[in-house]
């Protein structure tokens, strides 16, 4: 009986040693995360880049894929890779990597890989993106008093871009500000015409205006900017070297200054003769 | 008519009796049960305390406004009536010159009490802008405070001369009064200055008395705030410490009377009169309060009536209401009738009215300062509410105490009605004094 006891006990030890052991080893053998890596297009005038964005899925919530490692490629006709370099998405799970120098190739259309392997962390990933190059060139005019912004959208060929949708805004600090209805058509030529009927401030009158071809499936995303001079001047309401009752000490207004020290030193002037005046009554006791 | 011995021996200081000495030890019991709370504060912060961000002035600058409120009381009767010619008010000048010191006194360091961090106190002056009213407000208390203790030593010095040469069999005492009464004789020289002296500061003390109360009216005013948001603030906050202040006046000179067996100098008469002054300063405080309270509920803006509806009708009702009436309408009725100015139902009217005051400025300080302006979220709900903390109100109370302490020990050695002027009003003369005195 008791032998049987013993051996209960040790078989007890065994699987609960197994289970311990068990639940270690799958708790160092995390899964790996399956990544969604998306790839977009930019261009601003002269400059184009891809924006690349990792993120995966954690308790039912979409993360950042921090400091996922990805290497990008460009692909050619015959399947070819030219490595363009690697980068590492930041804390947003975002990452950017200049790619002009590509564009100087002048063909038809481009295409681009970007390639993860397997890590302790996440899973192999890769995404490819085909853009075609277009051209977006925007100017201001007058006509008749008035400002117009005057967009044309080109394909690589050199031919207008027919229904294209182009959002002309203003450049603001914190969002851009939509220019009239905000979303415009290219038209047979290609063009936009969009009139300039509300004054707006700017520093110096300085107004950046910009056409934006918002990320389209064949070319991406594509920005014009337009430096202007037809702002109305915003007049610099600061106050910082005048002397305000809201300044540092130093710049208090001056009659803030004269008038209470003025009282002050009439007030504790009265006080110092009367405290001079014991002293006085002190002294003059034999007159 | 009493002889002047007859007078210094009325008048003279008394030593305390065991009343006095269980007063005495109870206020010390008081300030010790603050200084303790004080000590916590001190250690751990403005958090023993039921401010918050919110609620961030409470009980302590209630205090602070009525100190100062009450401390007015020395410019009303010493200077404002000293200046009109008031005879009968001479009795009462030195107890209000005694109240206002204490207060003053005690309102500055309720000030530093208030502050979260007060080592920092020097950073006031050294980094403090002109442009600020607490700038002010530090400028003016000191100027104020300087000016009620020359108001209330420069009368002394004759009294303490007199004292000097009564207690001449007690040495170390006679040798005390004579140093601090600086070897005043009466000569035509110390006369002079000394006429001058008075007068100077009479005149001096009634504006930066009427500074130091608008400058603390400015504290509030000179915010956005519905309730402080006012141009009427300083005539208003002038009004109601001048009630404050004579309210402490009726309360102490009956107490003193009564200890100090003063029915000959302080009559029924002078309750009388100054139960008409209370009467009348009420009456001005009312119709501020009129104005203060019925335009903005005419004007009816949004934050305004938020604020008004809490008074009148809300969570503050209770005692925005008993303050008003108790404290201000039926004291003002009741002395409109004879009987009410006797002693003891004004001593009774005088401490409700003091009491009220005390009231009045927590219903100006707090209520308003619960209704933010910013949006401040997700705070927890007891910060939408202002209840003091019993360490908060020990360190009030041990602040009161020391005011008290103050006129109480002023009392203990000095003549509670000046032995000087009321000989020279009654014409009494002092005897000759011997050559012996003048050696001494």
């Amino acid at each position: 009986m008791k032998n049987l006891n013993i051996k209960n006990h040790i078989v007890l030890f065994i699987c609960l040693s197994f289970i311990a052991f068990s639940s270690t080893f799958i708790y160092a053998q995390e899964k790996k995360k399956k990544v969604r890596v998306s790839l977009h297009f930019n261009k601003v005038e002269n400059i184009s880049y891809l924006k690349i964005f990792g993120k995966y899925k954690d308790k039912k919530k979409y993360k950042p894929a921090n400091g996922l490692a990805l290497d990008v490629f460009q692909v050619f006709e015959n399947d070819s890779l030219v490595s363009l370099g690697t980068i590492n998405l930041d804390k947003k799970g975002a990452a950017t990597i200049d790619i002009s120098k590509v564009f100087q190739q002048n063909l038809p259309q481009y295409d681009f890989k970007v390639f993860h392997k397997a890590t302790d962390k996440f899973k192999k990933v890769s995404k490819t993106l085909t853009i075609q190059m277009a051209n977006l060139a925007a100017k201001l005019i007058t006509k008749k008093d008035t400002y117009f912004i005057e967009a044309t959208l080109t394909n690589a060929q050199n031919e207008p871009v027919k229904d294209a949708e182009l959002k002309v805004q203003l450049q603001r600090l914190f969002a851009p500000l939509a220019v009239g209805k905000g979303i415009y058509f290219t038209d047979e030529n290609g063009m936009i015409h969009v009139p300039i009927t509300e004054k707006m401030p700017g520093v110096n009158g300085k107004l950046n205006y910009e056409v934006v071809l918002d990320d389209s499936d064949d070319f991406g995303t594509i920005k014009s900017i337009i430096a202007t001079n037809i702002g109305e001047p915003i007049k610099d309401l600061s106050t910082f070297d005048q002397r305000t009752m809201w300044s540092p000490p130093s710049k208090a207004p001056w009659f803030d200054i004269i008038i209470p020290n003025l009282l002050i030193l009439g007030i504790w002037g009265y006080l110092v003769i009367l405290v001079i005046n014991l002293y006085r009554i002190s002294k003059h006791k034999n007159s | 008519m009493k002889s002047f011995e007859e007078l210094t021996n009325d008048l003279a200081p008394k030593k305390f009796g065991l009343y006095g000495k269980i007063w005495v030890a109870f206020l010390v019991v008081v300030i010790l049960g603050a200084m303790y709370a004080y000590y916590q504060q001190a250690t751990k912060g403005l958090v023993i305390t039921g401010m918050r961000d919110y609620a961030l002035w409470g009980i302590y600058i209630s205090n602070f406004v009525f100190f100062v409120a009450i401390s007015l009381v020395g410019s009303l009767v010493t200077a404002i009536l000293r200046l009109s010619g008031v005879k009968w008010a001479t009795p009462l000048t030195r107890i209000s010159e005694i109240i206002a010191v204490a207060a003053i006194i005690m309102g500055g360091l309720t000030i530093i009490i208030d502050m979260g961090r007060p080592d920092r106190i020097l950073n006031l002056f050294t980094h403090g802008r002109l442009q600020s009213p607490i700038v002010w407000d530090v400028i003016v208390i000191t100027t104020y405070l300087v000016i009620s203790i020359l108001l209330l030593y420069f009368p002394l010095l004759p009294d303490l001369q007199i004292l000097r040469r009564k207690y001449k069999n007690k040495k170390k005492l006679s040798k005390w009064y004579g140093k601090f009464s600086l070897n005043w004789n009466g000569n035509t020289t110390q006369r002079k200055i000394y006429k001058w002296s008075i007068q100077t500061l009479s005149v001096l003390i009634v504006p930066v008395a009427f500074g130091i109360h608008t400058v603390t009216a400015w504290l509030f005013a000179t915010t956005y705030r519905p309730g402080w948001d006012s141009s009427n603030f300083g005539p208003y906050f002038i009004a109601g410490a001048f009630v404050a202040g004579a309210g402490g006046v009726i309360s102490l000179m009956y107490v003193l009377r009564r200890t100090h067996h003063l029915k000959d100098y302080i009559t029924d008469f002078h309750f009388d009169q100054m139960g008409k002054l209370l009467v009348l300063l009420i009456l001005v405080y009312l119709y501020f309060n009129v104005n203060e309270y019925l335009v903005p509920a005419y004007k009816t803006t949004e934050k305004e009536a938020a604020h008004l509806k809490e008074l009148f009708f809300g969570d503050e009702a209770l005692l925005f209401w008993t303050v008003i009436i108790v404290g201000l309408v039926i004291p003002a009725v009741l002395l409109l009738f004879k009987k009410m100015r006797k002693p003891l139902p004004l001593f009774i009217i005088g401490l409700i009215v003091v009491i009220g005051a005390w009231w009045k400025r927590f219903i100006i300080v707090t209520p308003t300062l619960l209704h933010p302006f910013l949006p401040i979220q997700g705070v927890p709900e007891s910060w939408h509410h202002y209840n003091p903390t019993h360490l908060e109100w020990l360190i009030t109370w041990g602040t009161l105490a020391g005011a008290m302490l103050i006129v109480t020990l002023l009392v203990r050695f000095i003549p509670i009605i000046p032995i000087h002027e009321t000989a020279e009003e009654n014409n009494i003369v002092e005897p000759e004094k011997t050559a012996s005195d003048e050696k001494s």
